[in-house]
């Protein structure tokens, strides 16, 4: 009796008493208001434009309470895919009896896990996010065609990503939050007339060209609940 | 407590002692550094290593199935393309380097003549895909080892029968982080258990006055890049490093490349460009251009005279090692 009793204690100490509270993420592409999906037709000053791939890393997920870490997700990185709906809504358990403010969203690959070597899951090289040449993750990329422009098909591509000095393109987004389900949403009106102004339809490496749209693409990278 | 749960718990470490106890540690001397590969966190595992050497004679790595990465790495030449200025790709293509060495990657920070490749683990993904080399997408590689009835290899070196990226690059890495030249008469002469001739000893010499600092022993490289004076090739318009780094004072630098071996891993530098020894030394002589940022050993020249040219290469060839490139683990599996 003793020994089912001493069983039920320590049971209760590792799990009754471990509540958790389930956070749930989703992510939208957009053209202003309105909600897009890969290969929809866009209007845009009189010419069409496609998106027919965007994939972005999201990783480094951390809960926060009046400025402090309280909780945070170890080893998680997601490749959101937008040719695959089920990756761009994830969820994780974090302890329930916490108090948490803010969320910390990681955008793109941290450095530490680009020098480190092959990974697999999400991070596996076979999903095409990472350079061969030059190593390092694809933070995120985007590509399409726009009518008009002065390339092969009308395509336009930026893959991008950079880890070292002033080339980094990771972003840690800080985000306040009430505790309710996070849509992360990113506004393509704000960044492909970008391309077409600056006449930059394909980025490719690291440097200058790729943090510049970064950081656009970053400005209209917004958080709801 | 059940007996049932007693065996699985004895099961359970029976296999994580065997499991530990069948590591590969790998055998250097004393003296040596420690690699700058984390064995800690990756150890090597004979079933990996295995898989690794199957993977490394596998053509079905490139586009076509033609070539795998023995095709430009011989066992039996130090892992290199012997004879061959510039590495060769599928369907005939030429690449824009000549292959280097594969010995001691395990203390290499730096991978590939520019330093692109930043860690083992990831390297075989250069060439792989490389339209000039393999020519091949990492995700139809998985697709075709498992048609090709890989999985179970994959089970026995990683316990499940997944294939993946990381899997196969991690195997090739591994294999490849066995390969470790340390038997040469050089490393005798080190234990004094040979001695050099008086022709060798005048070459170690000079070696050690104007050459060890960027070919530093025990390694015979630094594992930095650096601009040695050759004159560019107005065809293939190589800036090295600086085609990684953007950065203007990596011009035309390369890596320093190993000295061990070296009289089996003819023709010489990143364009290999030279076929005998003597040539590039010679260029050190009195061949270097004098850019903004060639070395500055080198800028005027090494104060060297025919004879020590003679001296120094008597020196060099004592870096050749026998046993490694007829070691039968690096072969092709039989």
């Amino acid at each position: 009796m003793i020994r089912y009793l001493l069983v039920i204690i320590v049971g209760s100490l590792f799990f009754g008493f471990k509540s958790e509270k389930n956070v749930a993420f989703e992510v939208r592409l957009h053209w202003g208001e309105r909600q897009i999906h890969l290969n929809d037709l866009i209007m845009y000053e009189g010419d069409s434009i496609q998106i027919s791939q965007f994939k972005i890393y999201l990783s480094n997920i951390r809960f926060l309470n009046e400025g402090k870490t309280v909780y945070k997700l170890k080893n998680q990185y997601h490749l959101v895919d937008f040719s695959d709906e089920s990756t761009t809504v994830f969820s994780h358990n974090i302890p329930a009896k916490k108090a948490y403010d803010q969320v910390v969203i990681g955008i793109g690959v941290d450095s530490v896990k680009s020098v480190s070597g092959a990974f697999g899951g999400d991070l596996d090289p076979t999903n095409g996010m990472y350079w061969a040449w030059n190593s390092g993750y694809i933070n995120w990329k985007m590509e399409g065609t726009i009518e008009g422009i002065p390339t092969r098909g009308n395509q336009f591509q930026c893959h991008i990503g950079g880890y070292q000095g002033k080339d980094k393109t990771y972003h840690d987004r800080v985000h306040h939050w009430e505790g309710r389900k996070m849509f992360m949403v990113i506004n393509l009106k704000k960044i492909v007339p970008v391309l077409i102004k600056r006449e930059k339809y394909e980025i490719m490496i690291p440097g200058e060209n790729a943090v510049s749209i970064n950081e656009v693409m970053i400005e209209n990278l917004s958080v709801h609940e | 407590m059940s007996k049932g749960r007693v065996i699985v718990g004895l099961v359970g470490l029976i296999t994580l002692v065997s499991w530990s106890l069948s590591e590969i540690k790998l055998k250097y001397p004393k003296s040596w550094p420690e690699p700058v590969y984390d064995f800690k966190s990756n150890p090597l595992k004979p079933e990996v290593v295995s898989l690794g050497r199957r993977l490394f004679y596998e053509p079905k790595l490139s586009r076509d199935n033609t070539i795998s990465c023995s095709s430009c790495y011989l066992s039996f030449t130090s892992f290199t393309h012997v004879d061959h200025e510039l590495s060769h790709g599928i369907e005939g293509k030429i690449g824009r380097r000549n292959s280097p060495v594969l010995v001691n990657l395990a203390w290499q920070k730096h991978f590939m003549w520019d330093g692109g490749v930043n860690h083992m683990d990831v390297q075989a993904l250069a060439p792989i895909t490389n339209p000039l080399e393999m020519d091949e997408v990492l995700s139809n590689v998985v697709k075709k080892l498992r048609a090709e009835g890989y999985a179970d290899q994959f089970k026995k070196a990683f316990g499940d029968t997944a294939i993946t990226g990381e899997r196969i690059l991690k195997s090739l890495s591994h294999f490849q982080l066995t390969f470790v030249s340390q038997n040469s008469k050089y490393d005798s002469v080190m234990v004094k258990k040979a001695t050099f001739t008086g022709q060798e000893a005048k070459g170690f010499e000079l070696f050690n006055a104007h050459c060890n600092r960027c070919h530093t022993a025990p390694l015979f490289t630094n594992g930095e890049f650096a601009n040695n004076g050759l004159p560019v090739d107005t065809f293939l318009h190589d800036s090295g490093r600086y085609e990684v780094t953007r950065q203007i004072e990596d011009q035309l630098k390369f890596k320093v490349p190993t000295l061990r071996n070296i009289s089996f891993s003819f023709p010489y530098m990143h364009d290999g460009r030279f076929k005998k020894l003597y040539q590039v030394l010679k260029h050190y002589q009195s061949g270097v251009q004098r850019t903004n940022n060639v070395d500055s050993l080198l800028v005027e020249g090494l104060p060297l005279s025919n004879n020590d040219l003679v001296d120094l290469i008597a020196f060099l060839k004592t870096l050749d090692d026998k046993t490694f490139m007829f070691n039968e683990n690096y072969a092709f599996p039989k």
